[in-house]
């Protein structure tokens, strides 16, 4: 195999480039798909993501992708790398990492990302945040829901 | 009106600028909050209107159901790992209440005549008409069909033996006894060991099935169609 049937490059909405292994790449259903149907050529422009997003679904494509090949790395060591992979990612980028992972359809990123929004989001205001949403209950309506379900609230 | 600017004005509405425009598909809020505990996701009903829609649809609680079992160890918080969850219950007056296994998340047991289901999850109580005045004690239980995704109560009069039932479909338009009649005489006897009867057992997730462990209805009619 020559090289650049080995490598496959990834084009971001902004017009970011990434030159990745196919490997790592092929992790992702949607790609898997582009590449069986022959449908692109060695470059695959995604429409939905965002460079910087597509930067990290990256490191976690790679990192997975390892894991998988030699099988040194310890389930326990991957577990640790996708709980701090996750950590310190701020709400925004969680939301559009699940909706790249969402797009690309990558089971395994889905799940930790939607993991890691129902671990962080804690109070019904993060929430509205998080979604970028308003309350659209009346005063009236959301105390009678609350009261309906009032077990829900005590620590 | 003037409340409702008020109301707006009060919540913050961080984000605008950074956060990207796109809208977070339904399917993708069922995907977060499938991971939440129990309790959380009762809590958060209150974030939308659309959310108690989402969260009481069967596609839902059945997932719910799903992704609970099989990330147990994962997820420590789960109400399935609870070793035991204490609550108070409002009493009720004449509850014969024997120690009994949840059948695909509800428990059956009976007031006065009555029985009832207890959501256990849900903390939701509630109470069945009498399936038949005449009946002073009665015996209940409760399956699960799978065919149709619902609940059935099936009811009898206790230590007697007869050749009918009152059956209640949960989740049906019209909630109410039907009667059926069998073919065979039955009585009620306590774990499953039925006498000069037809013999529907339900098996662990609560399906009621005959003696060759053919699923049934509540006839004793086979569903898998053998």
């Amino acid at each position: 195999m020559s090289k650049s049937e080995k490598k496959i490059v990834l084009k971001s909405l902004d017009n970011e480039a990434f030159e990745v292994e196919k490997a790592v790449a092929l992790q992702s259903q949607t790609i898997w798909v582009m590449c069986e149907d022959k449908c692109v050529g060695n470059e695959i422009p995604l429409e939905n993501v965002t460079g910087q997003i597509l930067a990290k679904v990256i490191d976690y494509c790679k990192k997975h992708a390892v894991v998988d090949g030699d099988g040194d790395e310890s389930s326990e060591e991957l577990k640790n790398w996708d709980t701090e992979f996750t950590k310190n990612m701020d709400q925004s980028t969680l939301f559009n990492m699940i909706l790249a992972a969402n797009y690309l359809n990558i089971k395994s990123l889905l799940n930790l990302t939607c993991q890691a929004v129902a671990d962080k989001t804690k109070t019904i205001d993060e929430f509205h945040t998080f979604l970028n949403i308003e309350n659209n209950f009346t005063p009236e309506e959301e105390a009678q829901i609350c009261q309906e379900n009032l077990w829900a609230f005590d620590d | 009106m003037e409340q409702e600017e008020e109301r707006k004005k009060k919540i913050p509405r961080r984000g605008t600028i950074s956060k990207s425009t796109s809208s977070f598909p339904l399917d993708l809020i069922s995907e977060v909050l499938l991971r939440l505990p129990a309790k959380s996701v009762v809590r958060f009903r209150c974030v939308s209107k659309l959310w108690p829609a989402i969260t009481s649809d069967p596609y839902f609680t059945n997932s719910f159901k799903t992704h609970h079992q099989n990330s147990n160890e994962s997820n420590p918080n789960t109400f399935n790992s609870m070793p035991i969850c204490r609550y108070q219950m409002k009493s009720l007056e004449h509850s014969y209440f024997y120690p009994t296994e949840s059948v695909h998340g509800l428990i059956c047991f009976q007031d006065s005549g009555k029985p009832v289901l207890w959501n256990p999850t849900m903390r939701q109580f509630l109470t069945l008409p009498k399936p038949e005045e005449s009946w002073e004690d009665i015996t209940c239980f409760l399956g699960y069909d799978p065919i149709q995704g619902k609940h059935k109560v099936m009811c009898m009069p206790l230590y007697k033996i007869g050749d009918e039932c009152r059956v209640l479909t949960l989740g049906s338009a019209q909630q109410t006894w039907r009667m059926i009649k069998t073919n065979h005489k039955h009585k009620h006897v306590k774990l499953s060991k039925m006498e000069n009867a037809l013999a529907l057992i339900r098996d662990d997730a609560g399906v009621w099935r005959d003696q060759e462990g053919h699923v049934c209805n509540e006839r004793g009619q086979r569903l898998d169609g053998q």
